[in-house]
């Protein structure tokens, strides 16, 4: 009875997919206003990633308000919800008319048809098939990380493959995968005798330590910390969590000793203003762009978001500070809580672990990558180069995140 | 149907339009996000301790965001920078000019460009200006007089704090120009001579220590500094006139002539054809006529004795290689480190502090009496020694000032120090010897028709590759009005590329005046 009432609440509240919808447009709207102020000179074409946003979101509207797909609205809206506000402040940054931002136009259809990719290969309960394939994603991670320190270029502080791919952001999902199916196994034959959790560990080293030789801060802290939160979930041991911190923090001060690169951005987070227009440039700028925009913003297109340094990518969040706000901002901060929050109580309710750690993992590693971010945005803690999860311009990063969104939403099997 | 709506959003129309549609933003984004996170399935577990910790992290992500958002006013530090280095549109700040001794522009504040700062010379003068750059911060002496381009070095921290946010949008900040000693026209000059190559070029007035021209090849576009599409030899950020490290070569001469004449030690030497041996078994030290000879298929017999004017003039390497052994070793380290070479020497000092633009130290080691090869391989710029080219413009600039050296600077107007490294006369007796290198010796080709060119060529074995080839010279003989000093990596010997170099930047000095046709009183 209960979950009938949701259900209904769920199609009566579908309304908020063409709002969230005008919400977008709107920003869009503003935008292509203050650029037909300037000169008459539109090009159209650079609205293209918005009508493929638009055509995704009435698409999943229709299907989901038809009863066609059945999932939680939630893990879609707020995901789609920040994707459109991305794609705004992408548009308003000009990402696109430099003709460098080809990459960000096509992972906004891209994104999308991953996520309804994996939504309808995961559905009905064929997410479990995953369970099958943990050591393949484990080799196929090795695979990407070894072809990252073979052929990578360095770009400030990240590796990229040929053609700015930077496959570390499906390093993630493929991880997260291994790590649910191993876990799970272990979880089986109870209670984790110290053998099975060695041999995890030393599988989980292997990764590591190529990140480590990689010098990959935040990814090195990435993959740390949601090793660290899914081993919890799943032996729910403090002394793990405690041991295994301290382990991260160590690695991190040993990659701060080799790598030149880790330890000036640790200094420049004690001390920025030591060098102000060296290595402390980019969170200053970060910080003076929020400064700039108090709790209204500047408006949309009205602040200089361009002179802080990587904008439209990692620093995202500094724009949308400036020109939207702190109202804005938090109201960004309470969607991405919701989110995790939704999602982890989704996965609490699958009954087989395998499952409930898959769920939990996903979501663990979208939640620390975004705290990761805007904790080195803000100064909370060092910056380490990671995007921002649905925001940021990095295609690949987008694509990933969507296709993950996809796969929590097919796991959802709570009866209805 | 652009055209029209461009037409309508000109006048109060477009103020309105842009409010309505930020106002409809902000309504339907905070009516979606409380829509979106208040709906959602209701579920019969909870999200356990993750969603608790992660909403502690957001929280002090966010208060940390409001202490610089809304409270970044009362941060003393933040507000410097922000009206410093910020070029939003509320903060109207004008940075001042560089400008050359003459007043030409190097460096010009240009809101229309991307960039926001215009720099006419371009990468002719990169190394020296610097830049200013949104995406890659500051170099150069656009950073080392950012106080003084920004206006704002003399405000106290403390009042900027209590005057707050609203002060800093409100007031116009007006920056003060910066003259440097560079001048224009001949660091162009400089730049086009190196086209192609890489190098340096020193230029500077010994009496007054201005530095007339300091050039760096390959350059960059200081408009863009990206390091893009440079490959790592070509090192185009890197000042080769101040931080490149190169061996002296028979440049090196000039600085033993100098100590040799002022400690009076003046030795006619044998010189014979197979060169001076350091020990028993070691390599000989042989003159360079030895291996061209030897080419040839004939035996090179040596200078025979000849004393420091002809060994200099004909840059002899066994005798200067003995001479070392009767310098004592303390007057030669006293020497070195006299010469400026083995000191930080700032160039454009950044106010209230030591940082800015600097020549900092080279490197040539202390020797003992009884080190006889280190000795050897020193006098004749090899061995253990690494200095870069304003290096041995300021140990020929000793020559020039009559026994004075005045430390190198930039900024216009600044009194720096002077040195007395020897005496007049026997600045005057070396002065003679370079002279006559260029009127009979290895720097034949260098002379200027009434420039009275006094100078020395060098050629620096290095570990690989051809040999560097050096230059340094000064202008005139009787009235030395200024040092050059040429460095060309590679470039062979130093008659063959760096002299011409040298010449090229005499003429275009005399053709634009910086100094004069020795009329008034010419070389020999």
């Amino acid at each position: 009875m209960k979950a009938r009432r949701s259900e209904a609440s769920d199609v009566r509240g579908g309304l908020v997919f063409p709002l969230a919808w005008l919400a977008v447009a709107a920003a869009h709207a503003a935008i292509v206003a203050l650029r037909l102020v300037a000169s008459p000179a539109m090009p159209w074409w650079e609205l293209m990633p918005f009508w493929a946003y638009t055509a995704a979101m009435a698409a999943v509207w229709a299907l989901h308000a038809s009863g066609v797909w059945r999932f939680d609205r939630q893990l879609f809206l707020i995901p789609a919800l920040l994707v459109g506000l991305g794609l705004a402040m992408q548009f308003r940054m000009g990402t696109l008319a430099e003709g460098r931002g080809t990459g960000f136009a096509l992972s906004i259809p891209l994104g999308f048809a991953a996520m309804a990719i994996v939504f309808l290969a995961a559905s009905g309960g064929r997410w479990r098939l995953l369970r099958g394939v943990g050591g393949l994603c484990y080799i196929l991670a090795i695979a990407a990380l070894g072809a990252m320190l073979a052929f990578g270029r360095r770009y400030r502080g990240g590796i990229y493959l040929p053609g700015n791919i930077n496959p570390s952001e499906i390093i993630k999902p493929l991880l997260v995968v291994f790590l649910a199916s191993r876990l799970a196994r272990q979880g089986g034959r109870r209670k984790s005798s110290g053998g099975g959790l060695m041999g995890v560990l030393a599988l989980w080293a292997v990764p590591m330590l190529l990140v480590l030789a990689l010098r990959d801060l935040g990814l090195l802290v990435l993959l740390g910390a949601t090793f660290l939160a899914m081993l919890y979930a799943a032996e729910k041991r403090i002394s793990h969590l405690i041991v295994g911190a301290l382990a991260v923090a160590a690695a991190c001060a040993g990659l701060c000793m080799v790598s030149a690169h880790a330890r000036v951005r640790f200094d420049v987070w004690l001390h920025p203003f030591s060098d102000p227009t060296g290595s402390g440039w980019q969170i200053l700028q970060s910080l003076s762009a929020m400064n700039a925009g108090g709790i209204w913003g500047a408006g949309i297109g009205a602040g200089t978001p361009q002179s802080v340094p990587i904008a439209s990518s990692d620093f995202i969040y500094a724009v949308m500070a400036e020109e939207l706000g702190i109202v804005v901002c938090a109201l960004v901060l309470i969607l991405y809580w919701r989110f995790f929050t939704q999602s982890w109580k989704m996965g609490a309710c699958i009954k087989d672990p395998f499952g409930s750690l898959l769920a939990f993992g996903m979501t663990a590693a979208i939640a620390l990558q975004t705290v990761v971010n805007l904790g080195g945005v803000t100064k909370a803690i060092p910056l380490t180069g990671i995007a921002l999860p649905f925001l940021s311009q990095g295609g690949s990063s987008l694509a990933t995140s969507l296709a993950m969104v996809g796969l929590l939403m097919a796991m959802d099997d709570e009866p209805r | 149907m652009t055209e029209t709506m461009h037409g309508f959003m000109t006048g109060p129309n477009a103020g309105i339009a842009m409010l309505v549609l930020r106002s409809l933003f902000f309504v339907l984004f905070i009516l979606v996000s409380i829509m979106a996170a208040r709906g959602g399935r209701a579920r019969k577990r909870g999200a356990g301790p993750a969603s608790l910790i992660v909403a502690v992290a957001l929280a002090a992500i966010f208060a940390c965001q409001v202490s610089w958002q809304i409270f970044g006013a009362r941060n003393a530090d933040l507000l410097r920078f922000i009206r410093r280095h910020n070029r939003r549109a509320s903060v109207d700040v004008r940075r001042g000019s560089i400008l050359d001794r003459n007043g030409a522009i190097l460096a010009i504040d240009d809101r229309a460009s991307d960039a926001g700062r215009r720099y006419p010379l371009g990468p002719a003068a990169a190394h020296v200006v610097g830049y200013f750059d949104a995406r890659y911060g500051m170099a150069g002496v656009e950073k080392a007089a950012d106080d003084t381009l920004t206006g704002v070095g003399t405000t106290p921290l403390e009042d900027l704090a209590r005057l707050g946010r609203g002060l800093v949008e409100s007031q116009p900040v007006e920056g003060k120009d910066v003259r440097l000693t560079i001048d224009a026209r001949l660091q162009r000059k400089c730049h086009e001579l190196l086209e192609g190559r890489r190098g340096a070029i020193v230029a500077l007035e010994p009496s007054t220590g201005d530095l007339l021209a300091l050039c760096s090849a390959p350059s960059f576009d200081p408009s863009d500094p990206s390091p893009r599409n440079a490959s790592p030899q070509d090192a185009p950020l890197l000042n080769r006139a101040t931080q490149g490290r190169y061996p002296a070569g028979s440049t090196f001469k000039v600085a033993m002539a100098s100590l040799a004449t002022e400690i009076g030690v003046k030795p006619i030497l044998d010189c014979p054809g197979n060169g001076f041996r350091a020990a028993p078994g070691a390599q000989p030290i042989r003159d360079v006529e030895y291996y061209s000879y030897k080419r040839e298929g004939k035996v090179w017999p040596g200078f025979g004795r000849i004393g420091l004017k002809t060994a200099l003039a004909h840059s002899s390497n066994v005798y200067f290689a003995q001479l070392a052994q009767r310098i004592p070793a303390d007057e030669f380290n006293r020497h070195v480190e006299r010469c400026g070479i083995s000191e930080r020497i700032p160039l454009f000092r950044k106010e209230g502090s030591e940082e800015g633009v600097a020549l900092s130290a080279g490197s040539i080691p202390h020797v003992s009496n009884g080190d006889v090869k280190a000795r050897s391989q020193l006098a004749i710029g090899q061995g253990a020694m690494a200095i870069a080219p304003l290096h041995a413009a300021m140990w020929t600039s000793v020559v020039a000032g009559g026994g004075v050296l005045r430390m190198p600077h930039l900024d216009l107007g600044r009194e720096t120090e002077a040195r007395r490294v020897i005496s007049a006369e026997a600045a005057r007796t070396v002065t003679d010897m370079m002279r006559s290198a260029v009127a009979e010796g290895t720097g034949r080709n260098a002379e200027v028709e009434g420039a009275g060119v006094c100078g020395k060529t060098g050629t620096a074995q290095t570990g690989g590759g051809a040999d560097h080839s050096w230059f340094v010279c000064f202008t005139s003989s009787t009235r030395p009005r200024m040092v050059v000093a040429v460095l060309i990596e590679h470039g062979g010997f130093g008659s063959r590329a760096a002299l011409p170099v040298a010449r090229e930047v005499i003429k275009e000095a005399l053709r634009l005046g910086i100094i004069h046709h020795s009329a008034q009183g010419g070389g020999k």
